[in-house]
């Protein structure tokens, strides 16, 4: 690892600078509209100054803190997912020719983000998606715009009340991946610990007003790290837990959480992994051309299943299942990883509260009982 | 019209039977030979036989009215036609016409009631068979029911 | 990842156009399309047609593999796309992608036994595979043929069908759910023609139709002693891209475009029993 060096908060702009100076446009978490969410950065007054953000089942509040930490919320309700995967996207256009058709690929100019703010976790869900997108048929859209990312990561300097990143093995804190990991630390001076994982990174760092680390700075960094991984708000047992949902595809838990389930697809859209997508044709109304979109979809809307016939999954039990057993179950087989890195946003963002830590709990309680019967 | 040659009965429905339960089938059993065109028996009948199919086709079929002759099912070498000689009031359900030349055992029904009341080991054996073979033709209803092709 | 691979989007359609259209039965059409540059196919495999400004559907390649001169799609009109595709005529254009997805076992069939079991449009990627045996036919062992419509009308191929029946090489058994009194074959469900199929207990079973006319039919194929990875059935799931992008083809742990559409029934018997997988 890279030795740490220490940036002061006051020369927290120059980092911000060094970035659209090669070009990047700095997206990073702002608050808007009662809620942290990621935007375009300017200057450090951008960044949710002084502000936290409260989070359970079905639950969430901005509260100020007691200091004036840049970095000192949990986790911001949309995803990276929106930058580098975008909810809408035109794939090509087609053009009336001769009494047949020409096809243009959508031309892709890639946007050069500097991410700002990314979470363990939200690398691990960038993974994720890295994986989906460059298989047997690479997603040249989302290659062209992931290829030219910057990743600052900010290690969380606290643990939200549903997040299980350690659950899952995802966090708290960043390990590589990223071009540059800062630690905020808030004792004494207000200052960040900065590595770079990249020589892009290096790079940037030699631009900047840095004092080398002392051996406190580190151990405040560790014990940092140390107390958010012993404070996650929910735990998930991840033991055999591909068997565990495959062998429990017909289990009456399913029936349980049907009856709360409002099938509104709110954990799909907050989800970094979530990756489904339907596609749309647009014809323009003279006909001269149409162009093929694809947009988000979600494994819990009716006509997601839909084939000749109908749809296979009717019931919001089966939606429910195909979700979850397909993050934590399914995925693994596909792709070699789980699909969840235990963020905690669809627990959050659920307006019922429904939280996929006690559903498996549950399926995993209920199964021993059964056993032992 | 009996043969009582056992030697010349061989149908899956009597596999297995004892010697004894086949020399009683055997008193109530002929060879015989049906043309194409020809009813085996037409619905509401008194039924009195069953058919041990072993070569040629019988078509089971009821006339729809407005909807004219609808094929239900058509039978073949190792089917069974006929089980309503088992359950009064035996009377045949459906018309049996044959759409290819059926050679078939004919079994007399109304020799067999009085023989598997009188011996319930030999009636329990044909009930068993025939049970089969109702199972195998409720199963195939079924599925005609579901319209697996669609 | 090489630069091009990324430079290419593989969600475009590639504009062609339809050579010929036959009306098969009341809903049911083949078109012969020309083929894309380069384009060919294994038996089983399927396209993604595009309808100008309608929309695109997956669809199973029904033609001859041998051919390169044409591509032959059998398509059941049942939405807005198939009835749209359903509308073209012989110059109109559309798109094609693919082909995609794992087709029938040809290689592992051959030397051996093979039967065939159809039920309606199923027979439609089926026949890629009857041409393949026949264009073949000292490759494979005993090739039995069975197939099974709703009525005598709704028979796919007919002429063809008949034209199989007569041949000594293969043996065809054709049935139909019900009929009226002119028609002389067998009425009954698919499955009633299984204990009547010739084969060595290595045969290879390739069995297409709707979901539980598969699961009946590759049980009753168990039951004459066939083993489970002998058996392969062909999954059906929506497709909104045929490469494993879209996540809709989900099918347990299997995109039903990638890893499939045909599976054995060793894999697939689990799904099949899992309501509204």
């Amino acid at each position: 690892m890279e030795a740490a060096s220490v940036l002061e908060r006051r020369n927290f702009n120059g980092l911000l600078d060094a970035l659209t100076a090669r070009g990047y446009r700095p997206i990073g978490p702002v608050l808007e509209a009662g809620r942290i969410v990621y935007g375009p950065i300017q200057r450090d007054s951008d960044l949710p100054i002084g502000k936290t953000d409260i989070h359970d089942g079905g639950m969430y509040r901005i509260a100020d803190r007691p200091d004036d930490a840049l970095f000192g919320y949990n986790l911001p309700s949309d995803s990276w997912k929106q930058y580098l995967f975008p909810p809408h996207s035109r794939l090509w256009t087609a053009t009336k020719s001769n009494g047949s058709f020409t096809v243009a690929a959508e031309e892709i100019d890639p946007p050069r983000y500097a991410l700002l703010g990314v979470r363990a976790c939200e690398l691990a869900a960038i993974r994720v998606q890295d994986t989906v997108f460059t298989g047997a048929f690479p997603d040249r859209q989302y290659n062209a715009v992931r290829d030219d990312v910057l990743i600052v990561g900010v290690n969380c300097g606290q643990a939200g009340g549903t997040c299980f990143c350690t659950s899952m093995g995802t966090g708290p804190q960043l390990t590589d991946g990223y071009d540059l990991v800062l630690t905020e630390l808030l004792d004494g001076d207000h200052r960040f610990l900065v590595r770079s994982g990249t020589a892009t990174g290096a790079d940037i760092l030699r631009e900047l007003p840095l004092t080398p680390a002392t051996p406190a700075d580190c151990a405040e960094a560790e014990a940092l790290i140390e107390h958010v991984s012993g404070h996650m708000g929910r735990m998930l047992d991840t033991d055999g837990i591909k068997d565990l949902l495959y062998d429990n595809a017909e289990h009456e838990r399913w029936d349980d959480v049907a009856t709360r389930c409002l099938a509104c697809a709110n954990c799909t859209m907050v989800c970094p992994t979530c990756f489904c997508v339907t596609t749309e044709d647009r014809p323009t109304l003279d006909g001269a051309t149409a162009e093929r979109w694809r947009t988000w979809d979600s494994c819990f809307s009716l006509g997601f299943s839909h084939i000749h016939g109908g749809p296979i999954r009717t019931s919001v039990k089966a939606r429910y299942r195909q979700w979850m057993t397909h993050k934590l179950a399914t995925w693994i087989d596909q792709f070699g990883t789980s699909g969840c890195v235990g963020c905690g946003r669809c627990i959050t963002w659920c307006p019922v509260g429904i939280d996929i830590t006690h559903e498996v709990a549950a399926i995993r309680t209920e199964e021993a009982v059964h056993a032992h019967r | 019209m009996p043969t009582g040659d056992i030697e010349r009965i061989d149908h899956p429905l009597l596999e297995g039977l004892s010697d004894t339960h086949m020399e009683m089938i055997a008193s109530c059993a002929w060879g015989d030979r049906f043309e194409t065109g020809e009813y085996l028996f037409r619905v509401g009948e008194s039924a009195t036989r069953a058919y041990l199919i072993s070569a040629g086709r019988l078509a089971l079929e009821l006339d729809g009215g407005g909807r004219g002759v609808v094929q239900i099912a058509t039978l073949r070498e190792s089917d069974v036609a006929g089980f309503s000689w088992i359950f009064p009031p035996h009377r045949w359900k459906w018309d049996g016409r044959v759409v290819e030349p059926v050679e078939a055992i004919v079994l007399d029904g109304e020799a067999l009631r009085t023989m598997k009341a009188a011996d319930h080991d030999f009636g329990y054996e044909l009930l068993l068979r025939f049970s089969a073979v109702i199972g195998s033709r409720l199963q195939a209803a079924r599925m005609q029911l579901m319209d697996v092709y669609a | 990842m090489t630069t091009a691979q990324l430079r290419s989007e593989p969600m475009l359609t590639t504009p062609t156009r339809v050579l010929a259209r036959t009306q098969e039965t009341a809903d049911t059409f083949t078109i012969e399309v020309e083929p894309p540059p380069g384009f060919s196919f294994r038996p089983g495999e399927f396209t993604m047609l595009y309808v100008y400004g309608v929309g695109e559907v997956p669809i199973s390649i029904s033609g001859d593999p041998d051919r390169t001169d044409t591509l032959t799609l059998t398509i059941r009109a049942v939405g807005k796309v198939t009835e749209a595709v359903g509308r073209l005529q012989p110059g109109d254009p559309l798109g094609v992608r693919g082909p995609y997805g794992v087709g029938w076992p040809m290689e592992a069939a051959r030397g051996r036994d093979v039967v065939i079991v159809g039920g309606g449009i199923g027979l439609a990627p089926l026949r890629s595979a009857i041409y393949e045996i026949l264009n073949h036919r000292a490759d494979y062992g005993l090739v039995s043929i069975a197939v099974g419509f709703r009525r005598p009308e709704e028979i796919l191929y007919v002429d063809q069908v008949h034209e199989w029946r007569q041949r000594f090489d293969i043996d065809l058994e054709l049935t139909v759910d019900t009929a009226g009194d002119t028609w002389r074959g067998p009425v009954g469900v698919v499955t009633r023609l299984i204990p009547m199929l010739d084969f060595s207990d290595t045969a290879v079973a390739m069995v297409c139709g709707p979901e539980i006319m598969m699961m009946f039919t590759a049980r009753a194929l168990r039951d004459r002693g066939f083993a489970p990875d002998n058996i392969h059935v062909s999954l059906e799931r929506n497709m909104k891209c045929g490469i494993g992008l879209c996540g809709h083809c989900q099918y347990g742990q299997h995109f039903v475009c990638m890893a499939g559409p045909v599976k054995p029934f060793s894999q697939a018997e689990r799904l099949f029993g899992i309501r509204e997988l």
